[in-house]
């Protein structure tokens, strides 16, 4: 163990030098012009994932106020007051999140009636309640967003690799 | 890498290092200023600034590994007798090197931080950045230019090094600095979060959901280092402590208090987007103290037992202090209409209001121990006198403030948010106050025959008034600790049951109901272990008021008595190792019947390079209920007649087992979910920094547990370990000697801040010899103590006085304290009266949600909604 210690360290050094060029080399040829591609992603993603990680947020401030007031921690009144006003800001992110996908939504619907020959129409469409078609189609039980759940920053987060 | 030369290849390493912070500050800087692209390049920047520390890192542990004592820091902290984890645990063993290694620690968080923020804040992230290398240029310019690792030694190097200190040669050294520079190190990440905040004009909620974890996990690595000190100075220090209030031990504690103090208020601006000034001024306060805790231990400006050697660092922190001050008071003020509180607490008797007043009592404890702990510059600037401010005052007068923070502890937590009755309040509180007054009585009817009477008997620090209400205060402490204790642990514990009733009531057992209560709300429920660990640590803090100890001269075979045991010395024996020779004496442990309990064996080690400082080894038996803590003080190898001091010392596991809860529940705390994890992985793992941090600590929290559990000499002196700082072997011979000579400090020019009651060194001895001589010939213990100030001044006086200008010493921070709880209850009013009934509680800053909640509320979104919380609420 003692004599091989050096030897660790001096290898654990070499490694380090490395990385260092490595990563200095990328840093410069990023700044002197470069394309990084995976940054325009980012940025485009990053509207999305801060609104999907403000959902994270209010569902949970939703939970715990609910699990508080049937712990009777919380008044009826109080209750309803601080609930209608996360849920409104719950259901305008959802629908901010909707409006984020539209651009995107007629693209995956020719693609999916390319694949499937044109009998997707209808369940997608209950899949993301609009103002016009949420009256013609309430309580869409088991219409989760189909995006909710897809990041879409994945691609951004390979800015490093 | 034989064929390079080390100690230039360790200073071109850090050359490059301030290079690439100083480039990827420009970047930072460039991508903050509306150029994005740039940050791509200060990632990668970030990145090779940390890949060239852990090389300066490597390359200074090779040297230490290799011997190579060309380098100063190498010869002045090694030698070749030294084991390898003492080679590694000198990188931080000294001032240069501990350098680096914070700074490498701090490139573990900034790489582990950048990665996190991979596809995330965006437009925080170029300030993070920047805000994190401006604090590696500091660190960088200060190795370069005043404490440089790898200086070369003036002359030829030596064929050996003068060997790290005996007193460090132990192996809470290897585990103790560390853990406490993670904390320390930890809070420049969320500091940077909220300087990034402040630059970037973010100033609602984002910041800080974002430094949540990392302000968390700097706390916990705190607080860990914390407690690691503690068992490090009751195990090692031999004086039979585990706190002395060190200017050392201050510094890392004054961050740790601020930093309690934000935790708790940044759950208010989370949930109703209040004290936004005061959290960014609380996140601030707690980086500067840890800055300020270095400047200190490092400028040997004052005195303390294990403060580095005095070098001009100081100058670099004291502009680096002032850069921060003006820094964050001037983004502060630029920002100040941003930072306008959406909502005003709505009642006084609301959970709000009671962080408020938790923020208020750690304020002012962190106060009292600053003005303490600079007491002695500030007088020395003002009247050209220093003094001295021993544990005695600190002891005396932290009582209170503990006490309100520990009710706090027990009626937060049983507070609503906004506005509680006081009907459901008494309601809440009535389980835990029977327990209370239950326990009380149970105290004040047996505690005394099991040896824990309610009050004890406590001397006065002062001559006057204050001095007696203090001593007041202390000898009801045992009897005030049991009911508040006893009362705040009912408290938490019902929250448990209250959570725990509401699973139960849809149909689940109580032991899957409390472990999904805890998993489900792990910061809230975390938080209450961590409370609940506070509790048990202050029951064993309360042990101290019950401590016996006896002294006593034994031949082999001799016996000596404390408390209910017996101790019987059956021989010395010596050991030897290539490092140090080893002096043990053999004890058997009996018990008062005669039965034998164990072995013990204190010890003197005598150092192969430091032949000079011998250290005292001391021997502890643990138990539940208390410790038998045995010092060997001195023994004659000719005629084998030892002198022992032994401790009984109630409670004091507790301490401990209360740390270890506390570690827990901060833990549970942080600990993130598996939708957490899962939706990280999705992107890529980006979260990995947290993920590793969070198994670094995991780790980390481990290891010491391991070391305790693991090391097989808890009833005897540790034979890899060492120390004593010159304590541990005295012997007093009275009451009145003991009173005297604890207000007397040593001056022989090497114990700083060591009183003459615990201090062994030479000129000690020789004083308390003379002194004795004085009581023998009738003077009196006021005039000794009088005579003696006069011979070596007021700094040579444990405790100042309580006249004059040393009466400043309590009066400010006590009267600061009184006016901002004033400040505290009269702005409580104010906004509550300020409240409008119908104003919504709880709309966060949401710039999205303010322009289009009104859209929302005619879009038919419920449905989804409920979809959406019912599958958050049923994954695991």
């Amino acid at each position: 163990m003692t004599a091989a210690l050096p030897w660790l360290f001096a290898l654990a050094a070499g490694s380090g030098l490395a990385a260092a060029l490595y990563f200095t080399w990328r840093s410069l040829r990023a700044a002197f012009g470069a394309h990084v591609p995976e940054m325009q992603v980012a940025i485009e993603s990053h509207a999305r994932q801060t609104l999907l990680e403000r959902k994270q947020a209010l569902l949970a401030s939703l939970s715990d106020l609910k699990f508080e007031r049937d712990a009777g921690k919380v008044s009826a009144e109080d209750f309803e007051d601080v609930s209608a006003s996360l849920r409104a800001q719950a259901k305008t992110v959802l629908r901010l999140l909707d409006e984020d996908v539209e651009p995107f939504r007629d693209r995956a619907k020719a693609l999916l009636a390319e694949e499937l020959g044109g009998e997707v129409d209808a369940p997608y469409r209950s899949a993301a309640p609009e103002p016009s078609s949420a009256t013609s189609e309430p309580s869409s039980a088991n219409t989760a967003d189909p995006s909710a759940d897809t990041e879409p920053s994945t691609n951004a987060a390979r800015e490093d690799s | 890498m034989p064929a390079i030369d080390i100690p230039l290849f360790g200073n071109v390493i850090l050359c490059l290092t301030l290079i690439a912070s100083a480039y990827t500050l420009a970047m930072a800087i460039g991508a903050g200023r509306g150029r994005p692209q740039l940050l791509v390049s200060a990632r990668f920047g970030t990145y090779a600034t940390c890949a060239l520390v852990f090389v300066g890192v490597c390359v200074l542990a090779y040297a230490f590994q290799t011997h190579d004592f060309r380098i100063r820091y190498v010869a002045r902290y090694s030698d070749r007798s030294m084991p390898w984890w003492y080679l590694v645990a000198s990188l931080w063993g000294g001032q240069d090197g501990s350098l680096l290694w914070w700074t490498f620690l701090l490139a573990g968080y900034t790489a582990l931080t950048t990665r996190w923020m991979t596809g995330r804040l965006l437009e925080l992230q170029p300030w993070v950045l920047a805000t994190l290398m401006s604090i590696f240029v500091f660190f960088v310019v200060l190795m370069l230019f005043a404490a440089n690792p790898f200086a070369i030694q003036p002359g030829s190097a030596g064929a050996d090094g003068e060997g790290l200190n005996p007193l460090l040669q132990n192996y809470w050294m290897v585990i103790h600095p560390p853990s406490l520079y993670l904390g320390f190190v930890g809070w420049s990440v969320p500091f940077a979060f909220v300087v990034a905040a402040l630059i970037s004009g973010r100033l609602h909620e984002e910041w800080v959901l974002a430094c949540r974890r990392w302000a968390l996990i700097a706390w916990t690595f705190l607080s860990l280092g914390l407690l690691l000190g503690c068992v490090w100075s009751y195990e090692e220090l031999g004086w039979g402590g585990y706190w002395a209030w060190d200017p050392v031990e201050n510094a890392s504690f004054m961050p740790w208090l601020v930093g309690t103090a934000y935790l708790h208020s940044a759950m208010i601006q989370e949930r109703y987007g209040m004290l936004k000034v005061w959290n960014v001024f609380l996140m601030c306060l707690t980086f500067f103290m840890t800055i300020f805790g270095t400047f200190l231990t490092r400028s040997g400006l004052i005195a303390s037992v294990h403060s580095f050697a005095k070098s001009d660092i100081g100058t670099y922190f004291v502009y680096y202090l002032a850069f921060l001050i003006v820094g964050c008071f001037a983004l502060i003020a630029w920002r100040l209409p941003k930072l306008k509180a959406t909502h005003r607490i709505e009642s006084l008797l609301s959970r709000e209001f009671a962080f408020l007043m938790n923020n208020w009592v750690l304020l002012g404890m962190m106060l009292f121990v600053l003005v303490a702990t600079t007491f002695p510059l500030t007088s020395e600037w003002l009247r050209g006198e220093e003094v001295t401010v021993g544990p005695d005052f600190y002891n005396k007068w932290m009582v209170p403030f503990g006490l309100v923070l520990l009710l706090l502890a027990g009626i937060g937590p049983l507070i609503s948010w906004r506005k509680a009755s006081g009907k459901n309040l008494l309601r809440a509180m009535m389980v835990p106050a029977v327990f209370g007054l239950a326990a009380m009585a149970l105290h004040l009817l047996f505690g005394a025959s099991v040896g824990l009477p309610p009050m004890v008997e406590s001397e006065e620090i002062y001559d006057t008034m204050t001095g007696r209400v203090l001593a007041g205060l202390q000898s009801v402490l045992p009897i005030v600790s049991t009911t508040l204790c006893t009362f705040v642990a009912i408290c938490v514990l019902q929250e448990f049951w209250r959570g725990a009733r509401v699973r139960m009531s849809r149909g689940e057992h109580l032991g899957p109901a409390l472990a999904r209560l805890i998993s489900r709300a792990r910061r809230r429920y975390g938080g209450y272990i961590v409370h609940l660990g506070v509790v048990v640590m202050y029951f064993g803090f309360t042990g101290a008021a019950y401590d016996q100890e006896t002294e006593a001269a034994l031949m082999p075979g001799d016996e000596m008595r404390v408390s209910d045991y017996r101790l019987r010395y059956d021989r010395p024996r010596t050991t030897v190792d290539r490092n140090k020779k080893m002096l043990f004496t053999d004890l058997t442990l009996l018990s008062s019947s005669g039965q034998t309990l164990g072995r013990v064996a204190p010890a003197k080690f005598i150092y192969r390079t430091h032949p000079e400082m011998p250290t005292t080894e001391v021997a502890i038996r643990s138990r539940a209920a208390r410790d038998l803590y045995v010092i060997m003080s001195t023994v004659d190898p000719q005629s084998q007649r030892a002198t022992f001091r032994v401790i009984v010392r109630p409670l004091v596991a507790w301490i401990w087992v209360g740390g270890l809860l506390l570690l827990l529940g901060s833990l549970i705390a942080m600990w993130p979910t598996t939708k957490e994890i899962l939706r990280d992985r999705q992107r890529a793992s980006s979260s990995s920094g947290v993920s590793i941090a969070a198994a670094l600590m995991a780790l980390s929290l481990a290891a010491p547990i391991g070391v305790w559990l693991l090391s097989p000499a808890r009833a005897s002196a540790q034979s890899d370990s060492s120390s004593s700082l010159h304590a541990g072997s005295v012997v007093m011979h009275n009451a009145d000697e003991r009173k005297l000579f604890a207000r007397l400090l040593c001056q022989c020019g090497d114990c700083a801040r060591l009183p003459l009651s615990t201090c062994g060194c030479g000129w000690a001895e020789r004083k308390r010899a003379e002194i004795r001589q004085l009581v023998d010939a009738g003077k009196s213990l006021e005039n000794i103590q009088t005579d003696y100030r006069a011979e070596f001044g007021a700094a040579a006086i444990a405790i100042p006085s309580d006249r004059g200008l040393d009466r400043a010493l309590w009066a400010v921070p006590v009267g600061i304290a009184l006016l901002a709880g004033g400040g505290v209850f009269l702005l409580g009013r104010r906004w509550r009266g300020r409240e409008k009934p119908a104003s919504k509680p709880d709309a966060r800053d949401t710039t999205a949600a303010a322009k289009t909640t009104s859209a929302a509320k005619t879009t038919d979104y419920d449905a989804r909604l409920d979809e959406e919380l019912s599958r958050y609420e049923d994954q695991p």
